[in-house]
């Protein structure tokens, strides 16, 4: 199925909007074009000092020479320092290279770095931090380990590339966990980036604070390069202890965000009766994990719309965004125009021009099928086209009776308690060996707090009991317990999930 | 602001009332000697709450130490304490 939204999203985005979107090619015809057209607006302000967007355009040329005299020439190059403005310099100068970006990590050390040349084949490093190329120039005499701040007399002109040139390549754990790069053409890039700019009329001439790193699909396109595209300005939070003093000064009007950052702001937004980001954030997106209702309708309250998405690494971030977030609060949204898509057996397989051109670094033929890549999602799409996760293949229960079960479809129903924090729904055995379906919940302490002096325990499973009798019987879990501290989690915060039943 | 060790730990614990994703009985026993990590379990985004809060709550800044320099309710209590006086 072709995703027919393109008129949906039109309407979403606003006409005034939509005639500004520019269907480019490549990201370095997109950059040619706008570092020209908003030239004199800021387009990034780090570290006290703003730069516009022709100063950026001219470091970003001067730094192509830098990196011609080095060797660049149509090849890898690694870029491994924390989020700033020389990231992002160094970044366009790589791509605007007719280059490929490889976008590492910044909390990547000195084995790690030599480990990535080997799987992704990259021809030079860009780093802040020399000491994390040391191993590699040890064992690779002359490797080229280049200062971001190296300066060129004279600029160099881009180079043209083509659409199916790969931009970028960005590490991912991917479907399996293992680690590996998603090699990102400029096509898939670019789609990523027009993405970015529908479904919300908050969308050109905004002010971004990025708190997520560049190195992340999610930071990159729909931060950085979807501010770049439409003439915004995007402030780098270079630590996030700073984040909300940054947002005072800044004021900004859209943020990016990972649901755990969200919910700890909407706590201290709560416990301080004042909206932390400030008054003129008007909309977050929300993703890279599952968004619980929960954010929507309490940033709601506080006058902020939070549009939970869904993406991948390997789709150059965006496929769905969810512009209705108040009327389907527990949907991902409309995939986004023109985006291929089929659903195999409850799966979500994916084309189109977003999509990566394959992993760098490890064989993974079981990815694909038919050409469709396979994203290992659990779906279904409602009668007005809306998408929902309800879990992942690999997490999926099969009961004794045969019947499957995904858990976070389970966990999605009890975590719409405003008191339940985070929940995992798993399969456990008895001391016969009979296996049965158990519930553990951390509660929300915020809202705990509210209820005064009863039974807590008593009162959560009475709740949640109350929900567990409308599933249907064999979904029912048969224990549910009361955690009094959180779950234990993977370095990007996700759940680390029981495997009991092996 | 003056204020006592006492009504430091009792301050803090009001924070992370809200931090920790836990039960009220836990964060009521909390004392000096509490591990932030390995007694109430928080994460880096929690301990990210607790130090931008704290520094909301108190009016100081937390400029010259890492989040994960503390260890325990009290070595946050103390450094807040050297922070006012």
């Amino acid at each position: 199925m072709i995703a027919e939204t393109l008129e949906r999203y039109r309407k979403y985005t606003g006409e005034a909007n939509w005639q500004r979107i520019r269907h480019y090619a490549t990201v370095t015809e997109m950059w040619e074009d706008r570092s020209k057209e908003y030239a004199d607006r800021i387009a990034i302000r780090d570290n006290g000092t703003d730069y516009t967007f022709r100063q950026l355009a001219q470091d970003v040329a001067a730094f192509r020479s830098v990196l011609k005299a080095r060797g660049a020439n149509r090849n890898r190059i690694a870029l491994l320092m924390p989020n700033s403005y020389d990231l992002v310099k160094a970044f366009l100068a790589v791509v605007t290279s007719g280059c490929t970006a490889v976008v590492l990590p910044a909390h990547l050390q000195e084995k790690e770095a030599f480990g990535t040349k080997m799987m992704f084949d990259f021809s030079m490093l860009v780093t802040n931090a020399p000491e994390k190329g040391a191993l590699l120039q040890q064992k690779f005499p002359d490797f080229p380990v280049i200062d971001p701040a190296a300066q060129a007399e004279e600029p160099s002109e881009a180079v043209p590339c083509e659409g199916k040139d790969g931009c970028a390549i960005i590490m991912t754990g991917g479907t399996t966990g293992r680690p590996k790069g998603a090699l990102l053409s400029h096509t898939a890039v670019m789609q990523g980036i027009i993405n970015s700019a529908l479904g919300v009329s908050e969308t050109f001439d905004q002010r971004y604070l990025l708190a997520l790193p560049l190195s992340h699909v999610f930071g990159l396109i729909r931060n950085l390069l979807a501010a770049l595209n439409t003439g915004s300005t995007m402030m780098i939070c270079r630590d996030n202890r700073d984040l909300f003093r940054d947002a005072a000064m800044f004021r900004p009007t859209i943020m990016v965000l990972v649901p755990a950052l969200a919910d700890m702001a909407l706590a201290l937004s709560k416990k301080f009766g004042k909206n932390m980001f400030g008054d003129s954030l008007k909309v977050i997106i929300c993703g890279a994990a599952n968004v619980p209702q929960y954010l929507v309708e309490e940033y709601h309250k506080m006058g902020v719309s939070l549009y939970p998405g869904y993406g991948l690494t390997e789709s150059a971030n965006l496929v769905s965004g969810n512009p209705e977030n108040l009327n389907k609060p527990g949907s991902v949204g409309l995939i986004f125009p023109e985006m291929e898509y089929r659903i195999e057996n409850g799966e979500l397989w994916l084309k189109g021009k977003n999509m990566m051109d394959g992993y760098v670094g490890v064989q993974e033929d079981d990815a694909y099928e038919d050409g469709w890549f396979k994203t290992g999602d659990l779906v279904r799409i409602d009668e007005d086209g809306f998408l929902y996760i309800t879990g992942r293949i690999k997490e999926v229960i099969v009961l004794p009776s045969g019947e499957n079960i995904s858990p976070a479809e389970l966990e999605a129903r009890f975590n719409c308690l405003p008191v339940i924090q985070d929940s995992q729904v798993f399969e456990d055995q008895d001391e016969n060996g009979h296996r049965f379906l158990a519930l553990e919940v951390v509660p929300r302490a915020a809202e705990v707090a509210k209820l005064g002096s009863i039974d807590i325990n008593a009162y959560l499973i009475g709740e949640l009991q109350k929900i567990n009798a409308g599933l249907p019987s064999f979904a029912r879990v048969s224990r549910i317990e009361v955690r009094t501290s959180d779950f234990e989690r993977t370095p990007s915060m996700k759940i680390v999930r029981y495997k009991k039943c092996q | 602001m003056k204020m006592n060790r006492n009504e430091i730990i009792e301050k803090l614990k009001e924070i992370l009332l809200f931090a920790d994703d836990s039960s009220n009985d836990k964060i009521d026993s909390i004392g000096a000697e509490t591990h932030l990590q390995n007694d109430l379990g928080l994460t880096s985004v929690n301990m990210l709450y607790l130090i931008i809060a704290t520094e909301e709550e108190f009016g100081i800044r937390f400029t010259d130490i890492g989040m994960n320099e503390f260890g325990t309710v009290g070595d946050v209590a103390d450094y807040i304490e050297r922070k006012l006086s």
